[in-house]
């Protein structure tokens, strides 16, 4: 993919040394390995390579720019003679880091490569802590250091970095200085009084270390203000409340999206909760993709104690498809809307300025879903159920049968007009998609005396949206027929 | 349904197109650090937003030792501190810079004023959030001081601003037909008609400056995709043209506010930058195979700005577009999508657009994958108007019946001059 300059001439001047390791170098070098912003073969002023390989990169740097300062950390004395030879004896090599850096490393290192023999958490931290480093790339393995340690340790201390992770097959990468907040969660409550404390016990609990909630307390007539102020009291500078006159679930979810910091925003209901590990494994599978969203699975936990999990994974590109990173993140947009499984870039939202329709009432989150997967780029999934959904609370939006049902027609409006502009055919056939099966839930739970008006209304708005034809969507609507 | 008779737009004649790419305005010089020495390289860096990428795209340049290349820094009246960020650069890094502030203008002015202020015997372009191997410059001044080359190209790649991930970089089918792997190619217009049909970006390549001057290299001033015209002009009145089979430009994708990242409005500027290419083929009159990879040029890239503007100005979009489209002689579109087109996709979209084809164009914009099959195996889909789609498939075929009996009748010329 890449050709770097003077790479035909340094294989030249490899030929003594050719082998494996010489035409492994060559295709990292052409497939951009230790990343684009500055290949190590790239010239550049100092260069630091910790475990010498082949050499080929040095003769590269030095080839791009004769004035380059090469430095080498090399255990093997072989090696270390060779990119001597190779350098006409002008890099400097050392023995092990220790030396390096008592030895004359300069303060200011443009760009330091760790190879995979070399790397250890005591060499990162080592290069790290003691000099400034440009840009860090180099090869990584799990085996010897978290990956999201690392991530974090070299979005602290460095200014851009890139580690191909040897046993997960991809690599991790930034340029952007740490955020205050990795993750914000935004609770919104509204008369939950007797679950609320569970999810915000939930949610302290979490293993995440860099979590701030806010509860949104949508004008509670209960308790639910008051306990969500004491439970903020304990800890207040991650935790914060709002308190709003009532406005319906969206525009809670809004006024917690404006008070935001994190990175990334998590929803979590008042009356559901969510296992330690979610908001971590959200942020792992999200952050270290570098995707806009990150999703995991979630359980229906019922009154009696019993949980049916939902995974709902697929498309990712780990194996069997339930983790890693889908390219394509339209291949979700037909599961059931599940905003609070999710966690969602800040900037993204943004930037795509994607938001809850705070003029509908109850099941706001339908277009939110919808229009955030269509419009991201990618999504980092993992298939383990953390999120659990409480199912059988009196009260609940989803329990209703009646004509509440019909705000599907005032969503699915709005939806359309919001993906008009640039909905292309994908998006456009899991739109009508989306209708058919909403209105086949709904048609399957409304009451009888309902159930013709809501034929009838669905069947019109669905062909004016350009969904088909009208005898086609009866057809496919009926719930008796099928 | 035929919109093209609907909306009519008023074309401008090659010499209105010529003289819409005018000379920039000077600016202020902020900060000059250049001596009376002559210079091989002057990079021309427009800021605009961009403060957090400036110091890492100016490092890339200098990277391999500053040498011969001077860099000429454009403030196009950034509401960030770009020139603060660029004032520190040039103080720290000793390159030889002129920083030059001017009241915001666009890309394409910004460039017309570094144009004014660059004094090296080439000069190239680079946006302020994209990277440039330094040490690829210095191999492309190289290359084209030994050859006197009026055009040196290198080859370039995408990289995602989140992952870091690298991708090809558009139009790499082109690139690879032309060069395949080989480390350098010395050629012109007339022996490799498909250079015609690179990339149009203007910072893929360094230009001979007494080249640029004599044939008024400029951008068109307060529209965006700037570096079409300017590219019709430069490689049709090039003499000797370079490539360099090496990387050199690191093109940023997916960075917020990019300006190709806009969607509405500023799309509607490629109509007239795209008439203005045309008037530019036109007035350089073109041979046929240059001309047919010109026009597939255009055509690209007026199609992907159809998939980009909203859904409904899309056929009135494509309407003006194919009426753009037709100024040029019949015989470049059968070329470029007989000989030309690397894809089914181009070879489609420029047969549609020489006839006019709107349906066609909106269905394939819309993201309808091209083929007869791959359009008939749409009507089984659920929600899918099936009146619609027997009007597309009978679109595709009387597409490919009714433009083999053009040719066959000579009515669309095949081979040959026009």
């Amino acid at each position: 993919m890449l050709t770097p300059p003077w790479l035909r001439e340094a294989l030249r001047r490899m030929e003594p040394y050719a082998g494996r390791m010489c035409d492994d170098d060559a295709w990292r070098a052409r497939t951009g390995f230790f990343g684009p912003v500055r290949l190590p073969q790239a010239a550049c002023g100092t260069l630091l390579l910790i475990g010498a390989r082949s050499g080929l990169e040095a003769v590269l740097a030095r080839m791009a720019n004769p004035a380059s300062r090469i430095f080498v950390v090399e255990a093997d004395p072989g090696l270390r003679q060779r990119m001597l030879d190779l350098t006409d004896g002008q890099a400097r090599v050392f023995a092990t880091l220790e030396a390096a850096m008592a030895g004359d490393l300069p303060a200011g290192i443009d760009l330091a490569r760790i190879d995979l023999a070399a790397f250890s958490p005591a060499v990162v931290a080592t290069l790290a802590a003691g000099r400034r480093v440009d840009h860090l790339c180099g090869e990584a393995s799990e085996l010897a250091m978290d990956a999201l340690a690392l991530y974090r340790l070299c979005r602290e201390r460095v200014r851009s970095f890139y580690f191909h992770l040897a046993e997960a097959g991809h690599a991790i990468a930034g340029d952007r200085p740490a955020p205050a907040v990795e993750v914000s969660v935004v609770v919104p409550a509204y008369n939950v009084a007797a679950w609320v404390e569970a999810a915000l016990a939930s949610l302290a609990a979490q293993t995440l270390q860099s979590l701030e909630v806010i509860v949104v307390d949508d004008g509670s007539t209960d308790a639910t203000g008051a306990i969500a102020d004491a439970w903020a009291a304990q800890d207040p500078a991650r935790r914060r409340v709002v308190h709003q006159a009532n406005a319906g679930c969206a525009a809670a979810r809004m006024a917690g999206l404006a008070a935001a910091r994190g990175e990334y925003v998590g929803f979590v209901d008042g009356d559901d909760w969510a296992e330690p590990p979610m908001f971590e494994e959200l942020y792992r599978a999200a952050a270290l993709r570098g995707a806009e969203i990150g999703q995991c699975g979630f359980h229906e936990a019922f009154e009696d104690g019993s949980r049916q999990d939902h995974p709902t994974a697929w498309g990712g590109d780990g194996p069997g498809g339930t983790t890693g990173r889908v390219a394509d993140p339209r291949a979700l947009l037909l599961l059931q809307p599940s905003i609070w499984r999710r966690i969602y870039r800040r900037d993204f939202l943004l930037r795509e300025r994607i938001r809850f329709p705070e003029h509908i009432r109850r099941f706001d989150d339908l277009p939110f879903a919808f229009v955030s997967l269509a419009r991201a780029g990618s999504v980092g999934i993992i298939p383990d159920c953390y999120y659990a959904y409480r199912q059988g609370r009196p009260g609940q939006d989803i329990a209703a049968r009646d004509e509440r049902l019909f705000v599907h027609f005032e969503i699915f409006e709005w939806l359309h007009a919001e993906i008009q502009p640039w909905a292309d055919a994908t998006v456009r056939r899991s739109f009508a998609r989306l209708q058919l099966a909403t209105h086949r839930f709904a048609l399957g739970r409304i009451e009888r005396r309902l159930r013709r008006r809501y034929l009838g209304a669905a069947v019109r708005q669905m062909h004016a949206l350009g969904g088909g034809g009208r005898a086609a969507l009866l057809w496919r609507l009926w719930p008796g027929w099928r | 349904m035929r919109h093209a008779g609907s909306a009519r737009i008023e074309l401008q004649d090659a010499t209105a197109a010529a003289a819409a790419l005018t000379a920039g305005q000077p600016g202020t010089v902020l900060v000059d650090t250049r001596d009376a020495a002559p210079r091989g390289l002057s990079v021309i860096v427009p800021m605009f937003g961009t403060a957090g990428y400036v110091r890492a795209c100016l490092d890339s340049v200098i990277a391999a030792g500053s040498g011969d290349i001077e860099l000429v820094i454009v403030d196009d009246g950034s509401p960030d501190d770009c020139a603060q960020v660029a004032r520190d650069w040039i103080a720290r890094s000793g390159a030889a810079a002129v920083l030059v502030a001017r009241p915001n203008g666009g890309l394409s002015a910004a460039r017309n004023t570094g144009l004014l202020h660059a004094r090296g015997d080439y000069l190239t372009f680079l946006d302020s959030d994209d990277l440039f191997d330094g040490a690829t410059y210095r191999r492309m001044l190289g290359l084209g001081r030994a050859h006197g080359a009026d055009l040196v190209f290198a080859r370039a790649v995408c990289m995602d601003s989140q992952t870091q991930s690298l991708s090809a970089f558009p139009g790499w089918a082109v690139w690879w037909a032309i060069m395949g792997d080989r480390p350098m190619r010395r050629t012109t217009l007339a022996r490799e008609p498909r250079l015609m049909g690179l990339e149009p970006s203007a910072t893929t390549r360094l230009y001979r400056a007494a080249f640029a001057r004599r044939i008024g290299l400029a951008f068109p001033e307060g529209l965006t995709f700037e570096d079409l015209p300017a590219h019709v002009r430069s490689v049709a009145r090039a003499g000797c043209i370079c490539l360099l089979g090496e990387t050199g430009l690191q093109y940023r994708v997916g960075r917020p506010g990019q300006i190709t990242a806009t969607r509405g409005s500023g799309r509607q500027d490629s109509l007239a930058t795209a008439d203005m290419a045309i008037g530019e083929a036109l007035a350089a009159r073109l041979g046929l195979d240059a001309g047919a990879c010109a026009y597939g040029g255009i055509a690209r890239l007026l199609f992907w700005c159809a998939q980009h503007v909203a859904r409904d100005e899309r056929p009135a979009f494509l309407a003006r577009a194919a009426e753009v489209l037709r100024r040029s002689p019949p015989g470049w579109a059968t070329g470029y999508a007989f000989r030309f087109a690397p894809d089914e996709t181009d070879r489609m979209a420029a047969l549609a657009f020489a006839r006019a084809d709107i349906v066609l164009l909106a269905e394939m914009a819309e993201g309808a994958a091209p083929g007869l099959l791959r359009l008939a195996a749409r009507a089984g889909q659920p929600g899918m108007r099936r009146p619609f789609v027997l009007r597309c498939r009978a679109a595709a075929r009387g597409w490919a019946g009714a433009a083999w009996r053009e040719v066959r009748s000579g009515r669309l010329p095949w081979r040959g001059r026009c």
